[in-house]
């Protein structure tokens, strides 16, 4: 028997299935194009020598004057990855 | 890049079946890929299924990291996968009908059936008297659904 509801059901389905993810992952993603940013700037900072020797000098201001923000993680992060160097 | 988190989503949730936190990350992932990636693509009118091809390898993987049964077969996989696929890619022709639809109308189908939003919720927030809601939705699922098919092809009963 043709049910008459069934194509609007269909619809239904459809708009449930292709539904937008939770605002908070589209907001995450949104940062995506800048975090990437920083995180080329600071591999292209990693490898300069100049900013390594400034660095081990006075941290804080070699990664602002690197255009980054000297963030307590972010100087962490620095050091443990310049004593590897 | 908005515009794509539906078909993004609902392949990862729909299609692959992925639990929400894993979808979460494979969704980060694949829009990584993407704009790690987007100077590569020439033809606009190429991003949805070159977004769709990533979002299927990225969702793979994460099913591969999970343990996960993956068969290396890549037609095997495309033969386990190819009809959920098929209806998420037939259901975003209808979300693109929903997209030109005019503005309260797509809202409130989106409120009632994607949100799950009750009367009472959609009437107050879109200001509308409370015992319009049902023909209202009653009233853009029949436009929605022309939008669809086009005006020569309803048929009714």
């Amino acid at each position: 028997m043709h049910d008459p509801l069934r194509p609007e059901l269909d619809l239904v389905a459809a708009l449930r299935l292709t539904s937008p993810p939770p605002v908070d992952w589209i907001e995450a993603a949104a940062l995506l194009p800048s975090t990437l940013g920083d995180l080329e700037r600071l591999e292209r900072t990693i490898d300069s020598p100049e900013f390594r020797a400034r660095f081990r000098v006075e941290p804080e201001q070699a990664v602002q004057e690197a255009g980054l923000k000297p963030s307590a993680s972010l100087l962490g992060a620095l050091r443990d990855r310049l004593e590897d160097v | 890049m908005e515009q794509h988190a539906p078909l993004i989503n609902g392949m990862l949730r729909g299609a692959f079946r992925l639990a929400a936190y894993d979808a979460e990350d494979a969704f980060q992932e694949v829009l990584t890929r993407v704009y790690l990636r987007l100077g590569t693509i020439r033809e606009a009118s190429a991003l949805r299924s070159w977004i769709a091809q990533i979002t299927r390898n990225v969702a793979l993987d994460v099913l591969r990291r999970g343990g996960r049964e993956v068969s290396a077969d890549q037609a095997l996989v495309e033969q386990r996968y190819s009809e959920p696929l098929l209806a998420v890619e037939q259901a975003m022709t209808i979300r693109d009908a929903l997209d030109r639809l005019p503005d309260h109308q797509r809202e409130i189908l989106d409120r009632f059936f994607v949100r799950d939003e009750s009367y009472r919720t959609i009437a107050a927030t879109m200001d509308l008297p409370p015992g319009t809601i049902a023909s209202r939705i009653s009233r853009a699922l029949a436009a929605l659904r022309t939008e669809f098919e086009g005006p020569g092809k309803i048929t009714r009963g």
